[in-house]
């Protein structure tokens, strides 16, 4: 008799794969032959996974259509398997698959459409955050200004592409009626996703303001985000940027070292 | 998410509620539909913010809650997940429900999730197995958790034990109480030929704390026909007829209704629920009489 | 230094501000919105069973596949998209 561990490694390997030196031997026929049974517990966990990636990846499954991206996700699954028994946590690497999808091969900028998907999940079901406590800073004195770290919101992410993402994803969207067309020549773009609340907002960056974020996002103090920003744009102006990103939230605090 | 005990534990009442989805969020809070309760799949509030959050913490003021979880893999020979179950605490104390459950099932081997409802042998082994893991998890949560019996499309050789004194035997051991699906009772009854009736007859009704109904699907072959368990259609009349003997049986009880794929208007579910309600009113009247 | 004054004006730029007048400045810029639907949960997918279960559509048979994208993704223009 097998023990339960036996059962379930030769299961699980048979549900990923039908030829697998299997379980079959172990289930009971009936009117039904194992393989038929096992075949129902095969669809539902492809399924599963599958609606799992298509509800987070929905304009990468429009740009490819249904049935090809049945055939991605099928190989994705089988080689990236789940590791959380929360659904949610599943498909981070669509992206980084699809670069090394032979069949994707062509659609180049597949799998920064993917990442911007990917971050635009992970934003939805991330933390709350209320706005910087600006009042706080007068307690800060003036020399210590240069070594400030701000925080940048949990709800956020930064992201540089050299295809138009935000444009591609922008007329994929469902309910768009408008024309489709897309120039991938229009240039590299740099993305802000943030969540305010229920929205979630895509804003294109200029190089300066990317180059600020991300540092800061990196744990960089102000005076060396500054000079960074300064060697992209000599007019790079500090105050717009910091009256425009703690006053729509991607900065929500700071520390003072 | 709500900051820790916010909400007080209100009790879950003998009567009918439906699973909260996703879908359903807006209409929930801004027409307050009358049922006894709300339950929610706790990983889909696994996430540390946003939209699910913002609304569970209304909608939590207005309704008694009950969290059923769908992956923690309870009965796999896999180390317990303890990040799993510091998320499912984190949540337990944030919300407060009245009621935790899992199922009678596991969905992972060697670190690989099929994020399935996989099937048991019925076996002293499993048995010993899942009372162990239950004891486990309560220990981790401090708090008791319910466990609910699964639908199934095979089952294994070398299981001796029936499905109800699998199901019995483990609550019994255990200690625990019983989240009974009655759908699921029908579709294993049909895919494995038992009486439903006898499960319903064998199980310890002392320990049913909360019934599940659903809809499934019939899928025909050549050899005949297997039903399958898709919470995406009303509750048949075989299925009603179930309830009610169980009703007869336990007395009412805390019923949801499931409904997870093609998701109907709030309406329809809140019509179900109205029917589970008038069931449990009808058949106590009757045993009271 | 050039830096520091930048700085000094910015962060006293700010706190002038206060919480209210750097909201206010909020909404001005150029970019995509996106009401954050309420998204079904995936996780409703693991008690769903399908009830395309015994179909080849989503058991991995390959007969049920496309090879070839065939969706919008002909809109997408320019580009030297062939790999060099």
């Amino acid at each position: 008799m097998p023990g339960l561990r036996e059962v379930q490694e030769r299961f699980s390997a048979n549900v990923l794969d039908a030829d697998a030196v299997g379980i079959a031997a172990d289930v009971k026929a009936g009117a039904f032959e194992p393989r038929l049974r096992l075949q129902v517990y095969r669809n539902n966990v492809f399924t599963g996974l599958t609606d799992a990636l298509r509800a987070v990846y929905p304009v990468v499954e429009k740009l490819v259509g249904e049935g090809f991206f049945l055939y991605a996700s099928n190989e994705f699954i089988k080689r990236n398997p789940s590791t959380s028994g929360d659904l949610h946590a599943f498909g981070s690497g669509f992206g980084s698959f699809l670069a090394t999808f032979e069949p994707a091969k062509k659609l180049s900028y597949l799998p920064d459409v993917a990442q911007l998907e990917w971050n635009y999940h992970e934003v939805y079901h991330e933390a709350d955050a209320d706005a910087m406590d600006v009042d706080a800073l007068q307690l800060i004195a003036p020399d210590q200004y240069e070594r400030l770290q701000f925080r940048l919101n949990p709800a956020c992410r930064l992201m540089q592409s050299v295809f138009p993402v935000i444009e591609i994803w922008r007329v994929n969207q469902e309910g768009y009626s408008g024309d489709q067309t897309v120039d991938l020549d229009a240039g590299a773009v740099n993305v802000l996703l943030l969540r305010q609340g229920e929205e979630i907002e895509l804003h294109p960056l200029d190089a300066g303001d990317y180059a600020m974020l991300a540092m800061f996002a990196r744990g960089d103090q102000l005076g060396d985000c500054l000079g960074a920003a300064q060697r992209i744009d000599a007019a790079f102006d500090l105050t717009g940027f910091l009256s425009r990103f703690v006053g729509n939230r991607a900065l929500i605090d700071f520390t003072a070292c | 998410m709500p900051d820790r005990e916010f909400f007080t534990c209100d009790p879950i009442p003998a009567s009918a509620g439906i699973g909260l989805r996703g879908p359903h969020y807006r209409e929930v809070v801004e027409s307050s539909p009358k049922v006894g309760f709300l339950e929610v799949h706790s990983e889909n509030y696994f996430g540390r913010g946003g939209v699910p959050h913002a609304y569970l913490e209304r909608i939590r003021r207005d309704y008694p809650l009950s969290f059923h979880g769908v992956g923690l893999s309870l009965g796999s020979t896999d180390p317990l997940d303890r990040d799993h179950l510091r998320r499912l605490g984190q949540l337990i104390d944030a919300y407060q429900p009245d009621f935790v459950s899992e199922h009678l099932s596991w969905g992972s081997f060697g670190g690989r999730y099929l994020n399935d409802l996989l099937p048991l042998p019925y076996t002293e082994e499993v048995v010993n197995h899942l009372v162990e893991r239950i004891h486990q998890v309560q220990d981790i949560l401090e708090r008791p958790i319910m466990v609910e019996n699964v639908s199934c499309y095979l089952e294994f050789e070398h299981s001796h034990l029936s499905e109800w004194e699998f199901v019995a035997s483990v609550a019994e051991s255990a200690d625990c109480d019983l989240l009974l699906d009655i759908n699921n009772i029908y579709v294993n009854a049909h895919n494995h030929g038992f009486s439903a009736g006898d499960f319903l007859h064998r199980v310890p009704g002392s320990r049913v704390r909360e019934i599940h109904l659903a809809g499934h699907t019939i899928k025909h072959y050549d050899q005949g026909t297997i039903i399958i368990d898709t919470h995406d259609h009303r509750v048949c009349p075989q299925v009603w007829a179930l309830y009610r003997e169980a009703i007869a049986m336990y007395g009412p009880k805390p019923t949801l209704i499931e409904w997870d794929s093609d998701l109907p208007e709030l309406d329809v579910l809140v019509d179900e629920a109205n029917i589970a309600q008038s069931v449990m009113q009808e058949t106590d009247h009757a045993r009271v009489a | 230094m050039k830096r520091r004054t930048l700085i000094n004006s910015a962060i006293s730029g700010l706190i002038a501000l206060g919480v209210s007048g750097v909201a206010m400045n909020a909404s001005a810029a150029e970019m995509e919105k996106c009401y954050g639907v309420a998204k079904a949960g995936k996780n409703d997918c693991q008690t769903a069973n399908s009830s395309c279960a015994g179909t080849s559509k989503a058991d991995g048979q390959k007969d049920a596949f496309v090879l070839v994208p065939t969706g919008s993704c002909e809109k997408l223009v320019g580009g030297n998209l062939e790999s060099a």
